[in-house]
């Protein structure tokens, strides 16, 4: 446990907001009467049963165009179910919302997964521990979120809006320098579920188990993942720092590390290059959104720093028949700046709508995105409409697409509303425009899994 | 002994506040009556009546005063799909004022934009900015009028607003709104609020009277919104850091 020394500072940290400071002085004979009182009290209450917060039933439909794959068929079906309970237990909270999924199509999205399955205690008044499996959020665009890459995602046909896992961590959070401060250790990485050949996504065969790459001998160490987050306001700016080390789970590179280097030639020792690699990495960076005017401005800043060195012999490389030592892969370190700007347009009646615009550039040590990693330099551009009625309709039109002009990107028209007060309804049409060429790590891998979808929620 | 009642009844009744000098006067006299309650809460009931349609959503309120203006927090109880979801108002004497929106489903807070404050609130006929605090600095006030023992005031923000007037009746029982008329930007009447069934509360020693329903009628599309609150409670010790971005998403 190398950071309790950091964990012990954290506790010790001077209080700094005033508004911290408790102002209730009581005589010693009123406290002593209130904590009697409170004893008692205590001693009457039954202990309290869980409680359903919400319980969730979808179904999924997904037509496919042009669906020429045996291993796969147009119709997708899948029906997801979520529940969120709660109890509480010794002062604090149980806390338990789980998911669980059966897609008719491919068996890597027949999954139970935790969201948030933990328990939290507010100590002294001041400091909240948590302890079990949570998704963290720091994202603060629609689009590019380089902060918020703590949690592993169940990996599907979405570029941005892969669901989340929960990650085990524990931790403690408090309203300490102006802000709300929080520490967790992360010591077991959740895997994320990648798709396999019957997915929709455009694999040829089932991945293999993924391997953690990490900085000595390349096993990580559990012990020293960790986050740091604050978040807080800067003037009129809402502001979100975040610092950690674990491993980057949104950025996999797939083939193998079983090869040697044989008279400057890279020669693997098997034939089997789908092996997905995770790599350890500090990750540092800071969300910004503010007012300007009548329109908000979004930043976010980030450094992302790899610990390992191994050099990945891909499958792209495979594919290619190269056993060029250059075209190896490691995840270059990176720094990615992105910005938004969203501007709400004024209708008549109670319809309101917003343009929202979205840029992330991100650059590479040595200058080349080796791995052709996605989101490198894009734009996305949306226009929401809400009907502000009864039933919250929603229409957006978005698109991304890839500056650089080789992996380009997608359309997307989505819209959802609720019906009848317990169903929500959730429709629109997915349009990808990838290049032949495109990079199999990047936008490639959606190639062909254009599609309609609708997705309806029943609420209990 | 009935005269005696009746006699005492008619002195609760006469107890009311001297008639104001201007229009400024009685809003700072409104303003002033309504500090010191410290934190408040209660439960919500919103109905949205649309013709024979009538739909109901429920919220948990809770609020509280600090020195620079009061922070409130509304959570939502149902419509089931967006349970849990939470909005945060810090409503500023002197600067502008700030709302975010915590979604719980997609776990995300979102800051609403300034000219976001004209969107209807869940549909109904509230808008985001009727849930905010009217701060006394940051409207001018003009056209004191006696209505029976009542007295109206026009106010005019001084900064962009949804409104380009209000017409406020003060019940001078209360010394708190009995109505509220909001005049478009073009000036023609859209939407008229009506307060009642006010409950007496104390805190610490002083009187503060709260509405038990507000009922907000659009005059340009007949539709209606009826706010009611139960389990309403003045004078709780919040901690300030509850109503912090950071503790939507606890």
């Amino acid at each position: 446990m190398k950071y309790l020394p950091l964990f012990l500072l954290f506790i010790g940290l001077p209080i700094l907001a005033e508004e911290e400071i408790d102002l209730e002085l009581d005589l010693p004979e009123e406290r002593i009467e209130k904590e009697a009182k409170k004893k008692k009290l205590k001693k009457l209450e039954p202990p309290k049963p869980w409680r359903i917060e919400s319980t969730e039933l979808t179904i999924e439909f997904r037509q496919f165009a042009d669906d020429d794959d045996d291993e796969t068929f147009e119709n997708q079906r899948a029906f997801k179910a979520k529940i969120h309970a709660e109890k509480e237990l010794g002062g604090g909270l149980f806390k338990a919302i789980v998911s669980a999924r059966y897609d008719d199509q491919d068996p890597n999205r027949n999954l139970f997964w935790p969201e948030d399955l933990n328990y939290s205690k507010l100590l002294e008044s001041k400091y909240n521990f948590q302890v079990g499996y949570k998704i963290f959020n720091f994202s603060n665009m629609d689009a590019f979120n380089p902060l918020d890459t703590i949690n592993a995602r169940i990996f599907d046909v979405s570029i941005v809006n892969a669901e989340k896992m929960g990650e085990l961590a524990l931790g403690v959070s408090a309203q300490k320098l102006g802000g709300y401060l929080s520490f967790y250790l992360l010591p077991n990485p959740t895997r994320p579920v990648l798709p396999g050949s019957n997915s929709r996504i455009n694999l040829e065969t089932n991945l293999d188990t993924a391997i953690w790459m990490g900085s000595k001998d390349d096993e990580p160490n559990w012990d020293d993942h960790f986050l740091i987050s604050w978040e807080g306001m800067f003037g009129d700016w809402d502001a979100t720092i975040v610092i950690t080390k674990g491993i980057d789970r949104t950025r996999a590179i797939v083939g193998t590390d079983d090869y040697n280097i044989t008279l400057d030639n890279a020669i693997p020792n098997g034939t089997k290059f789908n092996t997905p690699y995770f790599f350890e990495r500090y990750l540092t960076g800071i969300n910004l959104v503010g007012p300007v005017g009548d329109d908000l401005l979004k930043l976010s800043l980030s450094h992302s720093y790899y610990l390992s060195e191994t050099e990945i012999f891909t499958a792209q490389q495979a594919l290619e028949e190269s056993s060029d030592p250059d075209d190896l892969v490691t995840p270059s370190d990176f720094s990615t700046l992105a910005i938004g700007y969203e501007r709400p347009l004024e209708l008549s009646g109670n319809l309101s709508s917003s343009l929202i615009a979205e840029y992330q550039y991100q650059y590479y040590a040595g200058g080349e995105n080796q791995a052709g990693f996605p989101l490198a330099n894009d734009i996305f551009l949306a226009w929401r409409l809400n009907f502000n009625d009864l039933n919250s309709k929603q229409l957006t039109l978005s698109a991304m697409y890839d500056l650089e002009g080789n992996q380009e990107g997608f359309v997307q028209l989505d819209y959802s509303q609720r019906f009848l007060e317990v169903f929500t309804l959730n429709t629109g049409i997915l349009e990808y425009m990838i290049p032949d060429d495109a990079s199999f790590s990047g936008y490639g891998i959606f190639k062909d899994t254009e599609h309609a979808y609708l997705n309806i929620t029943y609420y209990l | 002994m009935k005269k005696i009642g009746i006699v005492f009844m008619l002195l609760a009744v006469s107890v009311s506040f001297a008639a104001p000098k201007n229009a400024a006067e009685l809003a700072q006299l409104v303003s002033e009556s309504n500090h010191g309650y410290d934190g408040e809460s209660g439960d919500m009931k919103m109905i949205l009546i649309n013709g024979d349609v009538s739909i109901t959503r429920k919220m948990n309120s809770l609020g509280i005063e600090t020195k620079e203006g009061d922070k409130s927090l509304l959570e939502f109880v149902l419509p089931k799909d967006i349970a849990g979801t939470k909005l945060l108002t810090w409503s500023y004497d002197e600067k502008d004022d700030q709302q975010w929106i915590y979604m719980p489903a997609a776990r995300l807070t979102r800051r609403i934009t300034s000219k976001s404050k004209s969107n209807s609130f869940m549909g109904s006929e509230f808008t985001f900015e009727d849930l905010r605090k009217p701060a006394l600095e940051k409207y001018n006030y003009s056209n004191l009028k006696s209505v029976g023992k009542n007295y109206s005031y026009e106010r005019v923000a001084k900064e962009d607003s949804t409104y380009s007037k209000t017409v406020v009746t003060i019940n001078m029982n209360y010394l708190s709104p009995e109505k509220i008329e909001f005049f478009d930007r073009s000036g023609e009447l859209l939407k008229v609020a009506s307060y009642a069934g006010y409950k007496q509360f104390k805190v610490d020693g002083k009187t503060f009277w709260r509405p038990g329903s507000i009922e907000m009628e659009n005059k340009q599309t007949s539709k209606k919104s009826i706010i009611r609150w139960t389990n309403r409670e003045l004078g709780g010790k919040f901690p300030e850091n509850k109503f912090s971005k950071g503790a939507l998403k606890r």
